[in-house]
């Protein structure tokens, strides 16, 4: 199975000095295509901080990451210059504040991830309908995020993290903000669409009962990724 | 690539809106300042342009009667009608009247012409009749307020109008009027009859006090209306280079003579040109603070959504959407206020009390001048977007 992320004694250091947090401490992680791994861990163990380093979003501060075969960190800097190209190509996000524009509609917040990698306008709108129905919130599609329920701006913030057909989707708490049975719906859509599609899904939870079925499970604390499961 | 500009002005029209409108009428008084500068342009060319004469002769070390004053003897024509090339030497008069005329001043430039030879005359009479009795008639500028057949009272005569003409003003904007010249020579003079009498008393024991003993006629003849002018213009004959009969009169004769061109440039860089550059600066102060208007809004603006921006980089939008986003905004707002500017402007532009002369050239030159001040203004905006990193999307 290909590798879609490597990450080999990845450390994130904030501040220097008597301010120093270490949120990252020299972490250890891979996965694969078609692969659904969970992260839990309690508040400040350093989760976002590793969803943001592989997001190519912060530096780390040493250690490699590859993305897709490629390492794109190591020796202590980028080893790849155009860090937006591969996120709106090879990426989907979907964090723990929904981050959806609030001057596109509903359905514009998601075409917009297709148009971005080249996806012609209609093509990009019959895509992101078809998400948007599945995740139950297609009866909005012209609304404006602001007049949106915090559960419906986490399902189309979703919507946008996958339309675009990437090949690892970082997931931050996406089902925080959702009831249960939309909670199992978006975790059971992130699994299918590892097993169908080949993605590599990380998702960072604190609620134990949505990781049955993940290929693997990662505990974190205070930077360090304890073990596997 | 749909267009995010658009979409993020539509959440707030009115505020765009307000700000065309308010960015409209900066422009359109630019548009104004520049129409009047033509305007100046052309008043201040507009008797020479009317007078049609090639050659002008004046007062030596002078530049001519619309600059300072300019005396030269009317008799001086004669001896010009007879150097080769010209065909025609008129002698003008120029002088600004300020009478009252129903109740209220009224300026008016007067032109004093010789009504037998016509040049430097009226040039083209709307309605009525060029002058055609010796005394006591004028032809007025038909914005003046003056009607067929009134009378004004110039010096101690009335003068009545035969004919109105149109678009000929004097430097200052005023309108015009045309006199017989042995008219308008006795308007300059002025004299009441005390005034006369006193002066040839004086003259008289001046002559006395010589040890001559004059004669009662002999100074009257002394006194009268000396036969002055203010310049001397020249027809040369159709082929023949006016140059070369500027540079004869030059040669020999002790008055300066130029071509109707050197006259045009001593209005326009010299009389004018202080309030040419006065104009110039305003427009040039008012585009600044229009640039400073949409910079100021365009910068907050995008300070507004810096965390949208963030999260356009974060999902990995390219610097080019951003940039985009942030120019696209300035020039529409530029442009919507061209448009409103431009509006607002042709509406009313004839109401104005400075006559407003419009060039197409100029308009279009505004609007680059406007499109590219837009660009220049949507550059803070378009810096702080892209020092943004996609992390601040995540953080408060
Ligand atoms: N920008 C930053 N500057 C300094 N310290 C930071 C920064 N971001 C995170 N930290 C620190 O790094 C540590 C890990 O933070 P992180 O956000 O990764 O935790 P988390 O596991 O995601 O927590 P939560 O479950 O509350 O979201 C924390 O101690 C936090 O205070
Ligand atoms: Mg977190």
């Amino acid at each position: 199975m290909t590798e879609v992320v490597r990450l080999e004694n990845l450390r994130k250091v904030y501040g220097s000095g008597e301010t120093e947090v270490v949120a990252l401490a020299d972490a250890n992680l891979t996965l694969h295509e078609g692969e659904v791994s969970a992260v839990l861990g309690p508040s400040g163990s350093g989760k976002t901080t590793m969803l943001m380093c592989l997001g190519c979003i912060t530096e780390p501060t040493s250690g490699t990451m590859s993305i897709g075969g490629e390492e794109v960190y190591g020796d202590g800097g980028w080893k790849r210059r155009d860090l937006r190209r591969l996120r709106r190509e090879k990426m989907g996000f979907i964090f723990q504040a929904h981050n959806l524009i609030p001057f596109l509609n509903i359905l514009d917040n998601v075409v917009i991830a297709a148009e971005l990698v080249g996806t012609p306008r209609k093509e990009s709108a019959k895509k992101a309908m078809e998400l948007l129905e599945y995740l139950e919130v297609a009866h909005r599609a012209d609304k404006f995020p602001a007049t949106l329920s915090g559960g419906e701006r986490q399902r189309v913030a979703i919507a946008r993290a996958l339309v675009h057909g990437p090949s690892l989707i970082l997931a931050d708490e996406p089902t925080a903000a959702l009831d249960t049975d939309r909670g199992r719906k978006v975790v059971t859509l992130l699994k299918d669409l590892a097993r169908k599609r080949g993605v590599g899904v990380i998702v960072v939870t604190h609620d134990v009962r949505m990781v049955e079925g993940f290929d693997s499970v990662y505990h974190m604390k205070d930077g360090a990724i304890l073990d596997s499961e | 690539m749909m267009d995010l500009a658009v979409r993020d002005l539509g959440r707030q029209p009115r505020k765009f809106a307000l700000t065309c409108l308010g960015v409209g009428m900066l422009i359109m008084v630019v548009m104004s300042m520049g129409a009047i500068y033509r305007g100046n342009v052309d008043d201040a060319t507009s008797v020479i342009l009317n007078t049609g004469a090639d050659v002008w002769v004046v007062q030596r070390y002078t530049n001519g009667p619309f600059a300072e004053s300019s005396r030269v003897p009317e008799d001086l024509k004669h001896t010009l009608r007879g150097l080769s090339g010209v065909v025609d030497a008129g002698a003008l008069s120029f002088q600004n009247i300020q009478v009252d005329w129903k109740g209220r001043p009224l300026r008016l430039f007067a032109i004093g012409y010789d009504k037998d030879l016509g040049l430097g005359g009226p040039p083209n009479i709307v309605s009525g009749r060029p002058i055609l009795n010796r005394h006591y008639e004028m032809v007025a500028g038909v914005k003046s307020g003056l009607k067929l057949g009134d009378a004004l009272k110039l010096g101690l005569d009335d003068y009545k109008v035969v004919g109105l003409v149109r678009d000929v003003v004097s430097t200052s904007g005023d309108q015009v009027i045309y006199l017989n010249l042995p008219d308008a020579q006795k308007i300059q003079f002025k004299k009441d009859n005390d005034a006369i009498r006193n002066d040839r008393v004086r003259l008289k024991e001046t002559l006395a006090a010589a040890g001559t003993n004059p004669d009662d006629r002999l100074v009257e003849g002394l006194s009268g209306e000396t036969h002055i002018v203010n310049a001397v213009v020249l027809k040369v004959r159709k082929g023949y280079p006016a140059d070369d009969v500027v540079r004869e009169v030059n040669r020999w004769k002790h008055y300066r003579a130029m071509p109707a061109a050197g006259q045009l440039d001593i209005m326009t860089m010299g009389v004018i040109r202080k309030a040419t550059m006065q104009l110039g600066l305003f427009r040039a102060i008012l585009l600044a603070v229009s640039m400073a208007v949409i910079a100021l809004i365009i910068y907050t603006q995008t300070m507004d959504k810096i965390r949208d921006i963030a999260t356009l980089k974060l999902i990995g939008a390219p610097d080019r959407t951003i940039v985009r986003l942030i120019m696209e905004q300035s020039l529409l707002m530029g442009f919507t206020a061209y448009w409103i500017g431009l509006a607002v402007f042709m509406a009313t532009y004839r109401y104005f009390p400075k006559r407003m002369i419009v060039y197409a050239i100029d308009l279009k030159m505004l609007f680059v001048a406007v499109m590219f001040i837009c660009v220049l203004a949507s550059l803070a905006g378009i810096r702080a977007a892209l020092k943004v990193e996609p992390s601040r999307a995540l953080g408060g």
